[in-house]
This record gives structure tokens, C-alpha cells and sequence, in this order.
């Protein structure tokens, strides 16, 4: 398979699961909340596609509405990872020094938190809301994405045509916004899709257990945990959200690896700087 | 006699060696002055410091003792504003031409950074960089290209382009013709004598061509074991 098909499948997978859960209302058959007693595990039919769980809801609908929580906040927690995650990096990979000291101190605290854990204690502590889990997902992600910018940064900072600018204008700010992070960017994609990626999954499993998103709330997480007791009975209810769970992060963080290699390819020997 | 434009006064620099205490030097007591509509050559082997020197007049590293002077006045008690007027009006052409332009960038972009931060007031930058372009004998084309798809000597001589738009006082130029043949090389030597003489511009060369810089010089300083002297031979004969 070529990489340009690649592409297009990861893409098209990403877009078909957003679109699904930015449409959800519009979409779904029936309503992934209302309880009805009489239709409980339902097989798969054409008015329940996917068929009806324990308390006869549509598990069609509970699946497209599914991701919505998650990739809202994912989204959201990925991009403000992002932008304290490339402060900080960029402070401390451009001033050196107790600067730097400081920064990798302060970051090496959060490396070093269990990510799951963590994330369990800070939603227990504040409640579980889409609040919590943003909170618990921007500290135990930024650190990372800071980790390698900083190398970057200090990689490139010495560059002559760094120098050369320096000499134009010895201004940090426009020094590292417009030469060098551009220069990152490539790395830049690949760090937030992956983050993004792996924090689905960490919603999904904080879901899981029970500390995440609440049901009756449809959210993929909380379907798994749900059909898990049945599964003999009704499968669909858990491989349903298991299968969009599955594309959802793996589509995510395949879309950045592979837009990473086309632009490697697309600047072949140009980027003679890494 | 007024003060020089620039001046090295015992400067003496060393870097940090791979064991945190040990350092090691790389020139003591270095001492050389280039005044205004002067040609003055730096010639030395390889790893002397010629091209630390030039980094330090920027400060974009720093020196052990000595002083660094512009027009008398110490570069390190410079008001900002000074200093960015003494940034404007010495441009340097950095060693590596393959090195000088942000790789992403198009070169077009990058040769109008200068005119854009030194604020250059001009009826249309395009019209001015061509102008500048020609005088090296480059095409226009060659500004909607990245650097890798341009050669070592085209990249010399956009970076000496660069240099002009912003009508420097001083040109600090590290081998800045080393990837040019003969020819060409003749034809940027002829464009520095003529900036010389028309404009009165000064000029701070630094080659292993020794020919070259002894036709260009008006005075030649030569590294030896660590430290900088005059080239007596050569300004005798060529005293002005
Ligand atoms: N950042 C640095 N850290 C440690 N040593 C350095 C550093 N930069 C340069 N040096 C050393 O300083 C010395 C002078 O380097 P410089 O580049 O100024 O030499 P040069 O005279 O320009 O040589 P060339 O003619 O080859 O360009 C060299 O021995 C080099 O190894
Ligand atoms: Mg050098």
C-alpha cells in the first residue's frame, strides 16, 4: 500500500468518526437515553441495528453519540498540552541556564507521575466532570510534548541562519516563532496526534472504571464497562464501541505519523536541519 | 585621527573544555582595527578563530578580557537603539553559505527579513532586491527557490546581496567568495573594491586565498601561535 493511500484511509477513518460524532443527533435512529423496558437484549434488527443493551436503549445510537465527550475533550486537552507544552520547551530549550534549570525541574515532576493514576486521583478529587478529566489530561500531558520541543529548540538555536536573524533582530520571540518552531512542525503534528490518540484511550479507561464520564451519559468507555457482564448475551453492545474506540485513537495518531513522513519527503534533502 | 569604526583590543578567548574546569584558548591578546573605506584582511589557518571573532562582535559568544569597540565606544555599553543602528550598518556574511537561510524559507522571504526589522523605507523592496541581484550577476528567478535547490556560490553571493540591501557602513565577509570560481569571484571582488571606493564602505576579509587578499588588502593581519600581527611585508608595500 502506498503512503499517499495511507494517507487517505487514516484521514478518511478520522473524518467518517468525527463527522459521525459531530452529526450524532442528525444521524442517529433513535435516542442513545430513552429506556425501554419492554425491548431489553434486543438482537441486532432494522430498527436497532446493533440491537438494544439491559435497559433497551438503541446501542446504534449510544454508539455514534459515543465519542462525542471524548473527542471533545481529547481535542481540547491536546491543543492547551500543546501550547504550554511548547512555552515551556521553547523557554527552556532557548535560554539555557536556570531557565532551563527550572523549567526541566518543574517538568520532570509531571514526567514523572503514572499517567493513569494520576489522572484517577485528580478527577476523584475535583469530580468527575468534563472539567476534571481536562485537567487530568493537560498534566499528564504537557510535560512530554515540552521534553522534545526543548531538544529541538537547543538543536537549532545555534544554526547560522539563527545567528544571521539574531543579528536582524535579537528578539527571542520573533526568533523562535518564526524560524525555528515552524522547523519543528513536522515533530510538532506527530507529538499532538499521538497525545491525542493515547488520551482517548485514557478517557475511555478512566470512563471504565468508573471514575470518568457517568452514565447514562453515551460514551464508549462507559459502554464497555456496561456490556461487559453480558457479553455472552449480547455482544454487539460491547464491540460496537470497543471497534469505534479502536479506530477513533488509532486513526488519530496514524494521521500524524504519516502527514510526519510526506513532509519529509515533500522537503527530501532540504531539511539537511533534521 | 578620529576613532576607528571597529577595534579588537586584547581580546583572548577560550571555550569550555569537555571537563567542566579545563578550558581551553583559542587566541590571547588579540588587537586589529578596520577604519572607515579601509580593506583589511584576517588570514590564518584553519581553527585559529577568525570566524569566533566575527561571532563576537555580535556577542553571539562571549570573550574572556579585551575590549570590542564601534566608533570608539565599547559594544557591550551600547544603548539598544545604537546598537541595532551598529547591527544595521555592519552586515556580516556568515562561513557556511549553506547554512544562512532558514531551510524552509523561500529565498525571497529571507531577503526581505533585513529590510523588514531594520525598517528600510524604500518605494518597493522587490524592485531593490533585483538590484542587488544583478550586481552579483544572479537572477530574479532565483528567489522562488529554497536553499537546497540553489549551489554553494549562488547561496555566497545571495548572502552577500542580503548584505547591500540594508546599505551597510562595513562588511565583515568569511570566505564569503571560497565556492566561486575565478571569474566570479573576480566580478564580487571588483563589486567590494568599487562599494570601497564610491561608497566609502570598510570592509573586514577573511580568506586562505592568499592571493586574494593580498591584492585586496590595504593591510593584512596573520594569526600565529594563538595571536594576531600585523603582516609588516605587505604594508610596506602597499601603504596608501
Ligand atoms: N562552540 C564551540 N565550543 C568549543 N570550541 C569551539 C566552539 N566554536 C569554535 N570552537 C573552536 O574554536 C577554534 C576556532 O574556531 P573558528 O571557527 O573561529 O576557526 P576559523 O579560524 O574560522 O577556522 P576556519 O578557517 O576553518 O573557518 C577552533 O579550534 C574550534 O574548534
Ligand atoms: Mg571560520
Amino acid at each position: 500500500m502506498s503512503r499517499d493511500s495511507a494517507l487517505r484511509i487514516a484521514a478518511g477513518m478520522l473524518i467518517a468518526v468525527a463527522a459521525m460524532s459531530l452529526l450524532a443527533p442528525v444521524i442517529a435512529p433513535a435516542s442513545p437515553i430513552a429506556v425501554d423496558m419492554s425491548l431489553r437484549n434486543a438482537p441486532p434488527s432494522s430498527a436497532h441495528w446493533l440491537g438494544t443493551d439491559t435497559l433497551g436503549r438503541d446501542v446504534a445510537s449510544r454508539v455514534i453519540y459515543g465519542g462525542r465527550g471524548a473527542l471533545a475533550i481529547s481535542f481540547g486537552a491536546t491543543l492547551i498540552s500543546m501550547v504550554i507544552g511548547i512555552a515551556l520547551g521553547s523557554l527552556a530549550g532557548w535560554f539555557g541556564k536556570f531557565t532551563d534549570t527550572a523549567i526541566q525541574v518543574f517538568m520532570s515532576i509531571f514526567q514523572g507521575l503514572p499517567g493513569l493514576t494520576i489522572s484517577i486521583a485528580i478527577v476523584g478529587v475535583m469530580g468527575a466532570s468534563n472539567l476534571s478529566i481536562s485537567v487530568a489530561m493537560v498534566a499528564t500531558g504537557w510535560s512530554g510534548i515540552s521534553r522534545v520541543v526543548r531538544s529541538q529548540i537547543r538543536n537549532l538555536r545555534n544554526e547560522q541562519f539563527v545567528e544571521a536573524a539574531k543579528v536582524y533582530l535579537p528578539a527571542p520571540g520573533y526568533l523562535i516563532v518564526r524560524h525555528l518552531l515552524p522547523l519543528t512542525m513536522p515533530t510538532l503534528v506527530v507529538l499532538a496526534t499521538q497525545r491525542m490518540g493515547r488520551m482517548i484511550l485514557m478517557i475511555a479507561s478512566l470512563s471504565f472504571i468508573g471514575v470518568g464520564l457517568q452514565p447514562p451519559t453515551p460514551d464508549w468507555g462507559v459502554m464497555i464497562q456496561d456490556g461487559r457482564q453480558y457479553f455472552a448475551q449480547q455482544p454487539w453492545a460491547l464491540l460496537g464501541p470497543a471497534v469505534m474506540l479502536f479506530i477513533a485513537s488509532f486513526s488519530v495518531a496514524r494521521l500524524g505519523e504519516l502527514l510526519r513522513d510526506r513532509w519529509d519527503t515533500f522537503s527530501d534533502d532540504a531539511m539537511a536541519v533534521r | 585621527m578620529s576613532a576607528p569604526l571597529i577595534e579588537f583590543a586584547q581580546v583572548t578567548k577560550s571555550f569550555a573544555g569537555p571537563l567542566t574546569r579545563s578550558r581551553h584558548q583559542v587566541f590571547a591578546n588579540v588587537s586589529f582595527t578596520v577604519h572607515e573605506g579601509e580593506i583589511v584582511s584576517l588570514f590564518g589557518p584553519s581553527g585559529c578563530g577568525k570566524s569566533t571573532l566575527l561571532r563576537m562582535f555580535y556577542q553571539l559568544t562571549s570573550w574572556d578580557s579585551g575590549r570590542i569597540t564601534y566608533q570608539g565606544t565599547d559594544i557591550t555599553s551600547l544603548p539598544k537603539s545604537a546598537r541595532r543602528e551598529m547591527h544595521r550598518a555592519v552586515q556580516v556574511v556568515f562561513q557556511d553559505p549553506r547554512n544562512a537561510f532558514n531551510p524552509r524559507w523561500l529565498i525571497r522571504r529571507s531577503m526581505a527579513e533585513p529590510l523588514k526589522l531594520f525598517k528600510i523605507v524604500t518605494t518597493n523592496h522587490q524592485t531593490l532586491i533585483g538590484e542587488k541581484l544583478a550586481l552579483l550577476g544572479l537572477e530574479d528567478g532565483l528567489l522562488d527557490r529554497r536553499p537546497h535547490q540553489l549551489s554553494g556560490g549562488q547561496l555566497q553571493r545571495l548572502a552577500l546581496a542580503r548584505c547591500l540591501l540594508v546599505s551597510p557602513r562595513c562588511l565583515l565577509l568569511d570566505e564569503a567568495s571560497s565556492m566561486l570560481d575565478l571569474s566570479v569571484q573576480a566580478r564580487m571582488m571588483e563589486l567590494v573594491k568599487s562599494l570601497r571606493t564610491d561608497e566609502g564602505i570598510s570592509v573586514l576579509l577573511i580568506s586562505h586565498d592568499r592571493d586574494l587578499v593580498q591584492a585586496m588588502s590595504d593591510r593584512i593581519y596573520s594569526f600565529h601561535d594563538g595571536t594576531l600581527s600585523t603582516d609588516i611585508a605587505h604594508t610596506s608595500d602597499s601603504s596608501k
